[in-house]
Protein backbone atom coordinates (compact mmCIF):
# COMPACT_ATOMS: atom_id res chain seq x y z
CA UNK A 1 0.00 0.00 0.00
CA UNK A 2 2.72 2.41 0.56
CA UNK A 3 3.96 1.83 -3.04
CA UNK A 4 0.93 2.67 -4.44
CA UNK A 5 0.65 5.72 -2.23
CA UNK A 6 4.45 7.19 -3.52
CA UNK A 7 3.30 6.34 -6.62
CA UNK A 8 0.04 7.48 -6.52
CA UNK A 9 1.41 11.06 -5.23
CA UNK A 10 4.14 11.37 -7.59
CA UNK A 11 1.60 10.92 -10.86
CA UNK A 12 -0.13 13.60 -8.91
CA UNK A 13 2.60 16.11 -8.99
CA UNK A 14 3.17 15.09 -12.21
CA UNK A 15 -0.12 15.97 -13.27
CA UNK A 16 -0.33 19.35 -11.60
CA UNK A 17 3.21 20.00 -13.29
CA UNK A 18 2.45 19.47 -16.55
CA UNK A 19 -1.19 20.99 -16.62
CA UNK A 20 0.20 24.11 -14.42
CA UNK A 21 2.73 24.88 -17.30
CA UNK A 22 0.14 24.76 -19.72
CA UNK A 23 -2.44 26.81 -17.40
CA UNK A 24 0.63 29.36 -16.87
CA UNK A 25 1.99 29.74 -20.22
CA UNK A 26 -0.15 32.17 -21.91
CA UNK A 27 0.65 34.63 -19.09
CA UNK A 28 4.61 33.51 -19.21
CA UNK A 29 4.42 33.71 -22.63
CA UNK A 30 3.24 37.78 -22.25
CA UNK A 31 5.81 37.92 -19.07
CA UNK A 32 8.73 36.72 -21.43
CA UNK A 33 8.64 38.43 -24.45
CA UNK A 34 7.09 41.88 -23.09
CA UNK A 35 11.12 42.16 -22.43
CA UNK A 36 12.23 41.00 -25.62
CA UNK A 37 12.89 42.71 -28.58
CA UNK A 38 10.22 43.23 -31.22
CA UNK A 39 12.53 40.96 -34.03
CA UNK A 40 12.17 37.88 -31.49
CA UNK A 41 8.60 37.84 -31.90
CA UNK A 42 8.94 38.61 -35.82
CA UNK A 43 11.44 35.15 -36.11
CA UNK A 44 9.60 33.20 -33.62
CA UNK A 45 12.49 32.96 -31.64
CA UNK A 46 11.15 30.26 -28.81
CA UNK A 47 13.58 31.86 -26.18
CA UNK A 48 13.88 35.49 -26.22
CA UNK A 49 17.78 36.73 -27.65
CA UNK A 50 18.34 39.99 -25.39
CA UNK A 51 16.84 41.87 -23.01
CA UNK A 52 15.04 45.35 -23.66
CA UNK A 53 12.51 47.38 -21.31
CA UNK A 54 11.89 49.57 -24.45
CA UNK A 55 8.74 48.13 -24.97
CA UNK A 56 7.87 49.52 -21.12
CA UNK A 57 8.97 52.76 -22.26
CA UNK A 58 6.38 53.13 -24.93
CA UNK A 59 3.79 51.86 -22.79
CA UNK A 60 4.05 54.20 -19.87
CA UNK A 61 5.09 57.25 -21.42
CA UNK A 62 3.43 57.76 -24.71
CA UNK A 63 0.18 57.37 -26.56
CA UNK A 64 -0.38 54.06 -28.66
CA UNK A 65 -2.85 54.80 -30.72
CA UNK A 66 -4.23 57.66 -28.82
CA UNK A 67 -4.34 55.25 -25.77
CA UNK A 68 -2.25 56.17 -22.90
CA UNK A 69 -2.02 53.29 -20.55
CA UNK A 70 -1.59 54.97 -17.48
CA UNK A 71 -4.79 57.15 -17.40
CA UNK A 72 -6.69 54.06 -18.69
CA UNK A 73 -5.45 52.46 -15.16
CA UNK A 74 -6.38 55.16 -13.69
CA UNK A 75 -9.91 55.34 -15.17
CA UNK A 76 -10.46 51.19 -13.92
CA UNK A 77 -9.26 51.96 -11.01
CA UNK A 78 -11.35 55.17 -10.42
CA UNK A 79 -14.41 53.11 -11.25
CA UNK A 80 -13.39 50.20 -9.62
CA UNK A 81 -13.10 52.54 -6.23
CA UNK A 82 -16.21 54.47 -6.57
CA UNK A 83 -18.15 51.45 -7.35
CA UNK A 84 -17.29 49.27 -4.53
CA UNK A 85 -18.31 52.08 -1.84
CA UNK A 86 -21.53 52.71 -3.75
CA UNK A 87 -22.52 48.94 -4.12
CA UNK A 88 -21.64 48.58 0.34
CA UNK A 89 -23.32 51.96 1.18
CA UNK A 90 -26.66 51.25 -1.09
CA UNK A 91 -26.50 46.85 -0.46
CA UNK A 92 -25.38 46.76 3.29
CA UNK A 93 -28.81 48.67 4.97
CA UNK A 94 -31.17 46.97 1.72
CA UNK A 95 -29.91 43.31 2.80
CA UNK A 96 -30.46 44.29 6.36
CA UNK A 97 -34.18 45.06 5.70
CA UNK A 98 -34.53 41.84 3.66
CA UNK A 99 -32.97 39.84 5.96
CA UNK A 100 -34.38 40.89 9.51
CA UNK A 101 -36.36 43.54 9.89
CA UNK A 102 -40.30 42.46 9.04
CA UNK A 103 -42.25 44.84 6.71
CA UNK A 104 -45.55 44.60 4.36
CA UNK A 105 -43.99 43.06 0.41
CA UNK A 106 -40.54 42.33 1.87
CA UNK A 107 -41.09 38.86 0.10
CA UNK A 108 -42.31 40.25 -3.37
CA UNK A 109 -39.23 42.88 -3.93
CA UNK A 110 -36.50 40.04 -2.69
CA UNK A 111 -38.26 37.52 -5.13
CA UNK A 112 -38.22 40.84 -7.88
CA UNK A 113 -34.44 41.73 -6.93
CA UNK A 114 -33.64 37.69 -7.28
CA UNK A 115 -35.95 37.27 -10.55
CA UNK A 116 -33.35 39.64 -12.21
CA UNK A 117 -30.15 37.88 -10.99
CA UNK A 118 -31.10 35.26 -13.69
CA UNK A 119 -31.63 37.48 -16.56
CA UNK A 120 -28.91 37.06 -18.52
CA UNK A 121 -27.33 41.40 -18.25
CA UNK A 122 -27.53 41.63 -22.73
CA UNK A 123 -30.67 42.68 -22.64
CA UNK A 124 -30.73 45.37 -20.91
CA UNK A 125 -27.97 46.70 -23.04
CA UNK A 126 -30.11 48.80 -25.75
CA UNK A 127 -32.15 50.04 -23.18
CA UNK A 128 -29.18 51.49 -20.55
CA UNK A 129 -27.70 52.78 -23.94
CA UNK A 130 -31.10 55.08 -24.48
CA UNK A 131 -31.03 56.10 -20.84
CA UNK A 132 -27.70 56.65 -20.93
CA UNK A 133 -27.81 59.05 -24.00
CA UNK A 134 -31.12 61.03 -22.41
CA UNK A 135 -29.06 61.46 -19.22
CA UNK A 136 -26.24 62.93 -21.08
CA UNK A 137 -23.46 59.85 -20.07
CA UNK A 138 -22.54 58.00 -23.15
CA UNK A 139 -18.89 58.43 -23.19
CA UNK A 140 -18.13 59.40 -19.29
CA UNK A 141 -16.73 57.68 -16.01
CA UNK A 142 -20.69 57.77 -14.69
CA UNK A 143 -21.79 56.38 -17.69
CA UNK A 144 -19.46 53.46 -16.86
CA UNK A 145 -20.18 53.19 -12.94
CA UNK A 146 -24.41 54.29 -12.41
CA UNK A 147 -25.45 50.71 -14.00
CA UNK A 148 -23.63 48.57 -11.80
CA UNK A 149 -24.59 49.87 -8.63
CA UNK A 150 -27.73 47.91 -8.47
CA UNK A 151 -25.43 44.43 -8.86
CA UNK A 152 -28.03 41.64 -7.04
CA UNK A 153 -25.27 39.52 -5.68
CA UNK A 154 -24.17 41.68 -2.75
CA UNK A 155 -27.86 41.72 -1.89
CA UNK A 156 -27.75 37.94 -2.19
CA UNK A 157 -24.72 37.77 -0.11
CA UNK A 158 -25.09 40.08 2.79
CA UNK A 159 -29.10 39.38 3.18
CA UNK A 160 -27.74 35.65 3.73
CA UNK A 161 -25.24 36.97 6.43
CA UNK A 162 -27.19 39.01 8.45
CA UNK A 163 -29.86 36.16 8.30
CA UNK A 164 -27.74 33.87 10.52
CA UNK A 165 -26.80 36.66 13.21
CA UNK A 166 -28.64 35.20 16.29
CA UNK A 167 -32.10 36.86 17.23
CA UNK A 168 -31.31 37.27 20.72
CA UNK A 169 -28.07 39.52 20.06
CA UNK A 170 -31.24 41.72 18.93
CA UNK A 171 -33.38 41.32 21.77
CA UNK A 172 -30.42 42.06 24.28
CA UNK A 173 -29.58 45.57 22.57
CA UNK A 174 -33.18 46.09 22.92
CA UNK A 175 -34.03 45.74 26.21
CA UNK A 176 -30.66 47.54 26.96
CA UNK A 177 -32.73 50.66 25.26
CA UNK A 178 -31.05 50.81 21.39
CA UNK A 179 -33.24 52.04 18.65
CA UNK A 180 -32.99 50.46 15.39
CA UNK A 181 -30.54 52.41 14.16
CA UNK A 182 -28.45 52.20 16.96
CA UNK A 183 -28.91 48.06 15.99
CA UNK A 184 -28.44 48.39 12.60
CA UNK A 185 -25.21 50.76 12.79
CA UNK A 186 -23.55 49.79 16.11
CA UNK A 187 -23.93 46.00 16.08
CA UNK A 188 -24.71 44.64 12.84
CA UNK A 189 -22.76 46.77 10.37
CA UNK A 190 -19.59 45.57 12.49
CA UNK A 191 -20.19 42.28 12.91
CA UNK A 192 -21.30 42.17 9.24
CA UNK A 193 -17.36 42.78 8.28
CA UNK A 194 -15.77 39.78 7.07
CA UNK A 195 -19.23 39.83 4.43
CA UNK A 196 -18.53 43.04 3.60
CA UNK A 197 -14.55 42.11 2.64
CA UNK A 198 -15.72 39.13 0.79
CA UNK A 199 -18.64 41.63 -1.38
CA UNK A 200 -15.29 44.16 -1.36
CA UNK A 201 -13.13 41.64 -3.42
CA UNK A 202 -15.83 40.21 -5.76
CA UNK A 203 -16.97 43.37 -6.51
CA UNK A 204 -13.52 44.83 -7.26
CA UNK A 205 -12.66 41.68 -9.79
CA UNK A 206 -16.02 42.23 -11.61
CA UNK A 207 -15.87 45.89 -11.91
CA UNK A 208 -12.47 45.80 -13.09
CA UNK A 209 -12.69 42.87 -15.52
CA UNK A 210 -16.25 44.43 -16.84
CA UNK A 211 -15.91 44.41 -20.14
CA UNK A 212 -19.35 44.51 -22.66
CA UNK A 213 -20.89 47.46 -20.73
CA UNK A 214 -17.70 49.31 -20.84
CA UNK A 215 -17.09 48.40 -24.84
CA UNK A 216 -20.70 50.22 -25.42
CA UNK A 217 -21.00 52.99 -23.57
CA UNK A 218 -17.30 53.87 -23.99
CA UNK A 219 -15.92 55.83 -27.75
CA UNK A 220 -13.24 57.40 -27.19
CA UNK A 221 -9.55 56.81 -26.37
CA UNK A 222 -8.96 58.47 -23.21
CA UNK A 223 -12.29 57.08 -21.73
CA UNK A 224 -11.32 53.82 -21.83
CA UNK A 225 -10.81 51.17 -18.66
CA UNK A 226 -7.46 49.48 -19.13
CA UNK A 227 -9.39 46.22 -20.75
CA UNK A 228 -11.56 48.11 -22.99
CA UNK A 229 -7.96 49.90 -24.38
CA UNK A 230 -6.47 46.92 -24.43
CA UNK A 231 -9.64 45.29 -26.71
CA UNK A 232 -9.04 48.49 -28.76
CA UNK A 233 -5.06 48.16 -29.54
CA UNK A 234 -5.76 44.83 -29.92
CA UNK A 235 -8.30 45.32 -32.83
CA UNK A 236 -5.84 47.20 -35.19
CA UNK A 237 -2.87 44.30 -34.31
CA UNK A 238 -1.13 42.52 -37.21
CA UNK A 239 1.88 40.88 -37.42
CA UNK A 240 3.67 43.31 -38.88
CA UNK A 241 2.85 45.72 -35.93
CA UNK A 242 5.12 46.38 -32.74
CA UNK A 243 3.60 43.47 -30.99
CA UNK A 244 6.07 43.29 -27.99
CA UNK A 245 4.59 46.72 -27.41
CA UNK A 246 0.68 45.17 -26.81
CA UNK A 247 2.09 42.13 -24.71
CA UNK A 248 3.80 45.06 -22.36
CA UNK A 249 0.63 46.89 -22.32
CA UNK A 250 -1.21 43.63 -21.51
CA UNK A 251 1.31 42.95 -18.61
CA UNK A 252 0.70 46.32 -17.31
CA UNK A 253 -2.89 46.18 -16.98
CA UNK A 254 -3.15 42.53 -15.87
CA UNK A 255 -0.63 43.39 -13.08
CA UNK A 256 -2.63 45.48 -10.49
CA UNK A 257 -4.92 42.36 -10.85
CA UNK A 258 -2.22 39.81 -10.24
CA UNK A 259 -1.32 41.42 -7.21
CA UNK A 260 -4.74 42.29 -5.79
CA UNK A 261 -5.55 38.28 -6.79
CA UNK A 262 -2.34 37.01 -4.79
CA UNK A 263 -3.53 39.76 -1.96
CA UNK A 264 -6.99 38.35 -1.60
CA UNK A 265 -6.95 35.24 -3.02
CA UNK A 266 -8.37 33.46 0.74
CA UNK A 267 -11.52 35.75 0.42
CA UNK A 268 -11.90 35.40 -3.28
CA UNK A 269 -12.12 31.62 -2.92
CA UNK A 270 -14.45 32.18 0.03
CA UNK A 271 -16.65 34.36 -1.64
CA UNK A 272 -17.02 31.98 -4.20
CA UNK A 273 -17.13 28.62 -2.55
CA UNK A 274 -20.71 27.75 -2.23
CA UNK A 275 -21.28 27.31 1.64
CA UNK A 276 -20.44 31.62 2.05
CA UNK A 277 -24.03 31.96 0.60
CA UNK A 278 -22.72 32.59 -3.46
CA UNK A 279 -24.88 30.20 -4.89
CA UNK B 1 -40.60 50.75 19.30
CA UNK B 2 -40.00 50.04 15.71
CA UNK B 3 -40.47 52.65 13.41
CA UNK B 4 -43.03 51.62 10.53
CA UNK B 5 -40.70 53.60 8.31
CA UNK B 6 -37.46 52.13 9.36
CA UNK B 7 -37.40 49.11 6.38
CA UNK B 8 -38.33 51.27 3.60
CA UNK B 9 -35.31 54.31 4.44
CA UNK B 10 -33.09 51.17 4.32
CA UNK B 11 -34.19 50.07 1.13
CA UNK B 12 -35.04 53.09 -0.63
CA UNK B 13 -31.84 54.01 -1.54
CA UNK B 14 -30.78 50.65 -3.26
CA UNK B 15 -34.38 50.77 -4.82
CA UNK B 16 -34.20 53.85 -6.64
CA UNK B 17 -31.04 52.34 -8.57
CA UNK B 18 -32.55 48.91 -8.55
CA UNK B 19 -35.55 50.16 -10.59
CA UNK B 20 -33.79 52.81 -12.71
CA UNK B 21 -30.55 50.83 -14.04
CA UNK B 22 -32.02 46.99 -13.50
CA UNK B 23 -36.02 46.54 -13.51
CA UNK B 24 -36.52 49.17 -15.92
CA UNK B 25 -33.92 49.05 -18.89
CA UNK B 26 -35.54 44.89 -18.04
CA UNK B 27 -39.17 45.93 -18.91
CA UNK B 28 -37.80 48.52 -21.97
CA UNK B 29 -36.03 45.78 -23.41
CA UNK B 30 -39.05 43.44 -23.72
CA UNK B 31 -40.99 46.64 -25.33
CA UNK B 32 -38.09 47.86 -27.50
CA UNK B 33 -38.46 43.83 -29.12
CA UNK B 34 -42.13 44.76 -30.53
CA UNK B 35 -40.69 47.82 -32.11
CA UNK B 36 -38.40 49.11 -35.18
CA UNK B 37 -36.61 51.01 -33.23
CA UNK B 38 -33.19 52.86 -33.92
CA UNK B 39 -30.23 54.99 -31.73
CA UNK B 40 -33.14 57.75 -31.86
CA UNK B 41 -35.52 56.04 -30.26
CA UNK B 42 -38.99 54.08 -31.23
CA UNK B 43 -39.74 54.35 -35.68
CA UNK B 44 -42.76 51.77 -36.11
CA UNK B 45 -44.62 49.35 -34.11
CA UNK B 46 -44.34 45.46 -35.64
CA UNK B 47 -45.68 43.54 -33.00
CA UNK B 48 -44.18 39.93 -33.40
CA UNK B 49 -42.39 41.33 -36.46
CA UNK B 50 -38.64 40.87 -35.04
CA UNK B 51 -39.35 37.91 -34.02
CA UNK B 52 -40.75 36.36 -37.01
CA UNK B 53 -38.19 38.21 -39.13
CA UNK B 54 -35.32 36.06 -36.82
CA UNK B 55 -36.66 32.94 -37.18
CA UNK B 56 -37.80 33.12 -40.86
CA UNK B 57 -33.52 33.86 -40.79
CA UNK B 58 -31.36 31.10 -41.92
CA UNK B 59 -28.26 33.38 -40.07
CA UNK B 60 -30.38 33.15 -37.17
CA UNK B 61 -30.82 29.48 -37.03
CA UNK B 62 -27.18 29.76 -37.52
CA UNK B 63 -26.39 31.54 -34.83
CA UNK B 64 -28.28 29.69 -32.68
CA UNK B 65 -26.54 26.77 -33.79
CA UNK B 66 -23.41 28.11 -33.08
CA UNK B 67 -24.29 28.98 -29.78
CA UNK B 68 -25.32 25.56 -28.92
CA UNK B 69 -22.29 24.61 -30.53
CA UNK B 70 -20.26 26.29 -28.26
CA UNK B 71 -22.20 24.52 -25.51
CA UNK B 72 -21.37 21.11 -26.61
CA UNK B 73 -17.69 22.25 -26.46
CA UNK B 74 -17.65 24.10 -23.68
CA UNK B 75 -19.86 22.65 -21.10
CA UNK B 76 -18.81 18.53 -20.79
CA UNK B 77 -15.39 19.61 -21.27
CA UNK B 78 -14.95 22.30 -18.39
CA UNK B 79 -16.97 20.27 -15.83
CA UNK B 80 -14.42 17.13 -16.68
CA UNK B 81 -11.47 19.18 -16.33
CA UNK B 82 -12.44 21.55 -13.19
CA UNK B 83 -13.60 18.25 -11.59
CA UNK B 84 -10.11 16.03 -12.51
CA UNK B 85 -8.24 19.40 -11.88
CA UNK B 86 -9.95 19.82 -8.07
CA UNK B 87 -9.40 16.33 -7.00
CA UNK B 88 -5.89 16.65 -7.85
CA UNK B 89 -5.98 19.93 -5.94
CA UNK B 90 -8.14 18.52 -2.65
CA UNK B 91 -6.43 17.76 0.85
CA UNK B 92 -2.74 19.19 1.55
CA UNK B 93 0.46 18.18 -0.29
CA UNK B 94 3.68 20.45 -0.30
CA UNK B 95 3.58 22.80 -2.80
CA UNK B 96 -0.04 22.58 -3.14
CA UNK B 97 -0.84 26.43 -2.76
CA UNK B 98 0.85 27.19 -5.42
CA UNK B 99 -0.47 25.13 -7.56
CA UNK B 100 -3.81 26.02 -6.44
CA UNK B 101 -2.98 29.84 -7.25
CA UNK B 102 -2.06 28.87 -10.89
CA UNK B 103 -4.76 26.91 -11.31
CA UNK B 104 -6.87 30.07 -9.72
CA UNK B 105 -4.95 32.69 -11.52
CA UNK B 106 -7.24 32.73 -15.09
CA UNK B 107 -10.25 33.62 -13.57
CA UNK B 108 -9.20 37.29 -12.23
CA UNK B 109 -7.55 37.79 -16.32
CA UNK B 110 -9.03 39.88 -18.40
CA UNK B 111 -10.17 38.21 -21.30
CA UNK B 112 -8.57 41.23 -23.91
CA UNK B 113 -5.46 40.45 -22.18
CA UNK B 114 -5.43 36.33 -22.40
CA UNK B 115 -6.92 36.94 -25.69
CA UNK B 116 -3.99 38.80 -26.58
CA UNK B 117 -2.05 35.95 -25.61
CA UNK B 118 -3.80 33.35 -27.36
CA UNK B 119 -4.00 35.57 -30.72
CA UNK B 120 -0.20 35.90 -31.14
CA UNK B 121 0.38 32.46 -29.85
CA UNK B 122 -1.99 31.00 -32.88
CA UNK B 123 -1.26 33.31 -35.32
CA UNK B 124 -0.65 31.34 -38.62
CA UNK B 125 2.40 33.85 -39.58
CA UNK B 126 4.43 34.50 -36.22
CA UNK B 127 2.76 32.76 -34.09
CA UNK B 128 4.85 30.04 -31.73
CA UNK B 129 2.58 27.12 -31.63
CA UNK B 130 2.60 26.25 -35.30
CA UNK B 131 6.89 26.80 -34.45
CA UNK B 132 6.73 24.34 -31.53
CA UNK B 133 4.15 21.57 -33.35
CA UNK B 134 6.91 21.56 -36.36
CA UNK B 135 9.55 20.28 -33.58
CA UNK B 136 6.89 17.34 -33.51
CA UNK B 137 6.18 17.26 -37.32
CA UNK B 138 2.77 18.66 -36.75
CA UNK B 139 1.70 20.25 -40.02
CA UNK B 140 0.75 24.48 -39.09
CA UNK B 141 -2.64 25.79 -38.91
CA UNK B 142 -4.19 28.55 -38.93
CA UNK B 143 -6.25 28.07 -35.58
CA UNK B 144 -8.93 31.32 -35.48
CA UNK B 145 -8.98 31.47 -39.20
CA UNK B 146 -10.27 28.30 -39.97
CA UNK B 147 -13.63 27.04 -39.18
CA UNK B 148 -14.17 24.49 -37.11
CA UNK B 149 -10.99 25.33 -35.32
CA UNK B 150 -11.85 28.99 -34.43
CA UNK B 151 -14.95 27.83 -31.93
CA UNK B 152 -12.59 24.96 -30.55
CA UNK B 153 -10.06 27.95 -29.76
CA UNK B 154 -12.83 29.82 -28.45
CA UNK B 155 -13.64 27.02 -26.31
CA UNK B 156 -10.54 26.20 -25.04
CA UNK B 157 -9.72 29.71 -23.92
CA UNK B 158 -12.86 29.76 -21.51
CA UNK B 159 -12.24 26.75 -20.36
CA UNK B 160 -9.10 27.84 -19.38
CA UNK B 161 -10.35 31.01 -18.22
CA UNK B 162 -13.84 29.72 -16.01
CA UNK B 163 -11.89 26.21 -14.50
CA UNK B 164 -10.52 28.20 -11.51
CA UNK B 165 -14.29 29.24 -10.21
CA UNK B 166 -15.72 25.84 -11.09
CA UNK B 167 -12.17 24.15 -9.14
CA UNK B 168 -13.70 26.05 -5.96
CA UNK B 169 -17.08 25.38 -6.41
CA UNK B 170 -15.66 21.29 -6.68
CA UNK B 171 -13.60 21.48 -3.69
CA UNK B 172 -15.72 23.11 -1.72
CA UNK B 173 -18.03 19.62 -2.62
CA UNK B 174 -14.79 17.13 -1.75
CA UNK B 175 -14.52 19.35 1.80
CA UNK B 176 -17.64 17.64 2.61
CA UNK B 177 -16.90 14.30 1.51
CA UNK B 178 -16.10 12.82 5.07
CA UNK B 179 -12.80 11.09 5.21
CA UNK B 180 -13.61 7.64 6.49
CA UNK B 181 -15.37 6.65 3.31
CA UNK B 182 -12.00 7.23 1.74
CA UNK B 183 -10.46 5.77 4.45
CA UNK B 184 -12.97 2.62 4.11
CA UNK B 185 -12.88 2.09 1.00
CA UNK B 186 -8.98 2.26 0.60
CA UNK B 187 -8.97 -0.75 3.39
CA UNK B 188 -11.57 -2.69 0.80
CA UNK B 189 -8.59 -2.36 -1.45
CA UNK B 190 -10.19 0.24 -4.11
CA UNK B 191 -8.49 1.71 -6.42
CA UNK B 192 -8.31 5.31 -6.85
CA UNK B 193 -10.53 5.02 -10.51
CA UNK B 194 -13.26 3.01 -8.64
CA UNK B 195 -12.80 5.26 -5.57
CA UNK B 196 -13.39 8.35 -7.82
CA UNK B 197 -16.20 6.58 -9.89
CA UNK B 198 -18.19 5.48 -7.24
CA UNK B 199 -17.91 7.50 -4.27
CA UNK B 200 -16.74 10.37 -5.07
CA UNK B 201 -18.95 11.26 -8.26
CA UNK B 202 -21.95 9.81 -6.80
CA UNK B 203 -21.55 11.86 -3.53
CA UNK B 204 -20.60 15.10 -5.44
CA UNK B 205 -23.99 15.14 -7.64
CA UNK B 206 -25.42 18.26 -6.11
CA UNK B 207 -22.27 20.11 -7.01
CA UNK B 208 -22.08 18.75 -10.34
CA UNK B 209 -26.01 19.97 -10.96
CA UNK B 210 -24.76 23.69 -9.73
CA UNK B 211 -21.53 23.79 -12.03
CA UNK B 212 -23.95 22.12 -15.44
CA UNK B 213 -26.51 24.76 -14.73
CA UNK B 214 -24.26 28.02 -13.98
CA UNK B 215 -21.46 26.51 -17.09
CA UNK B 216 -24.77 26.35 -19.49
CA UNK B 217 -26.09 29.63 -18.58
CA UNK B 218 -22.46 30.97 -18.96
CA UNK B 219 -21.84 29.06 -22.37
CA UNK B 220 -24.87 31.58 -24.12
CA UNK B 221 -24.09 34.43 -22.61
CA UNK B 222 -20.24 33.63 -23.95
CA UNK B 223 -19.28 37.54 -25.63
CA UNK B 224 -15.54 38.85 -25.12
CA UNK B 225 -13.76 36.03 -26.22
CA UNK B 226 -15.74 35.82 -29.39
CA UNK B 227 -15.34 39.90 -29.43
CA UNK B 228 -11.65 39.53 -28.98
CA UNK B 229 -10.77 36.30 -31.04
CA UNK B 230 -12.78 36.14 -34.01
CA UNK B 231 -14.88 39.14 -34.06
CA UNK B 232 -18.02 36.57 -34.93
CA UNK B 233 -16.13 34.94 -37.72
CA UNK B 234 -14.44 33.08 -39.90
CA UNK B 235 -17.58 33.09 -42.19
CA UNK B 236 -19.98 33.39 -39.54
CA UNK B 237 -18.89 30.41 -37.90
CA UNK B 238 -18.76 31.82 -34.24
CA UNK B 239 -21.27 34.51 -33.88
CA UNK B 240 -22.86 33.14 -31.29
CA UNK B 241 -26.43 35.13 -29.97
CA UNK B 242 -24.57 37.48 -27.45
CA UNK B 243 -22.25 38.68 -30.18
CA UNK B 244 -25.05 38.79 -32.69
CA UNK B 245 -27.20 40.82 -30.24
CA UNK B 246 -24.45 43.29 -29.78
CA UNK B 247 -23.83 43.46 -33.86
CA UNK B 248 -27.28 44.00 -34.15
CA UNK B 249 -27.71 47.04 -31.18
CA UNK B 250 -24.37 48.02 -31.63
CA UNK B 251 -23.04 47.96 -35.05
CA UNK B 252 -26.30 48.55 -37.52
CA UNK B 253 -28.07 50.37 -34.10
CA UNK B 254 -31.02 48.29 -34.94
CA UNK B 255 -32.18 47.98 -31.12
CA UNK B 256 -35.60 46.49 -31.72
CA UNK B 257 -34.09 42.87 -33.21
CA UNK B 258 -31.35 43.24 -30.41
CA UNK B 259 -33.43 43.12 -28.08
CA UNK B 260 -36.04 40.44 -29.57
CA UNK B 261 -32.15 38.62 -29.78
CA UNK B 262 -32.15 39.69 -26.12
CA UNK B 263 -35.54 37.54 -24.89
CA UNK B 264 -35.08 34.86 -27.08
CA UNK B 265 -31.79 34.57 -24.84
CA UNK B 266 -33.30 35.15 -21.60
CA UNK B 267 -36.01 32.42 -22.97
CA UNK B 268 -33.72 30.17 -24.01
CA UNK B 269 -31.65 30.02 -20.57
CA UNK B 270 -34.83 29.78 -18.68
CA UNK B 271 -35.91 26.58 -20.36
CA UNK B 272 -32.30 24.87 -19.99
CA UNK B 273 -32.45 25.80 -16.27
CA UNK B 274 -35.83 24.51 -15.77
CA UNK B 275 -35.09 21.43 -17.63
CA UNK B 276 -31.51 20.88 -15.87
CA UNK B 277 -32.97 21.69 -12.17
CA UNK B 278 -36.35 18.83 -13.55
CA UNK B 279 -33.72 15.97 -15.15
CA UNK B 280 -30.51 16.45 -12.85
CA UNK B 281 -32.58 17.26 -9.35
CA UNK B 282 -34.85 14.32 -9.42
CA UNK B 283 -32.00 11.92 -9.70
CA UNK B 284 -30.11 13.47 -6.31
CA UNK B 285 -29.59 11.33 -3.17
Amino acid sequence: MFKTRTASLTARYIALTVLGLIWISPLLAIFVFSFAPNQDILRMEIFPTSFTLEHYNTVLTTNMRGVNIPSSLINSTLIVVIQVVGIIILDTPAAYALARVKFAGRELIFGLILLTMMMPGHIILMSLYELMANMSLVNTIPGIILPGLPRVIGIFLLRQFFRQIPDELEYAARVDGASDWQIFLRIMVPLATPALATLTVITVLYSWNNFLWPLVIINTPEMMTAPIAMAYLNSGTNSTQNYADLLAAAFVTTLPVIIFFFAAQDRIVQGISPTSGIK
Amino acid sequence: MRSKLFPYILLTPYLIFFLLFLAYPILRGGYMSFFDWGIMGPKEYLGLGNYVDLFTDDRFWRVLGNSFLFMLLYVPPVILVSMFLAVLLHGFIPGIGIFRSIFFLPMVINVSVSAIAIKWLMDPQIGLLNRILDIFGIAPQTWLNQQGWAMLVVSLVVIWSSSGFNIIIFLAGLENISKEIYEAAEVDGSNPWTTFFRITVPLLRPVILLVTVLSVIGSLQVFGEIFMLTGGGPFGSTTVLAYYLYEKGFNNFDFGVAAAVGVVMTGIIAILTLIQFRFLGEREV
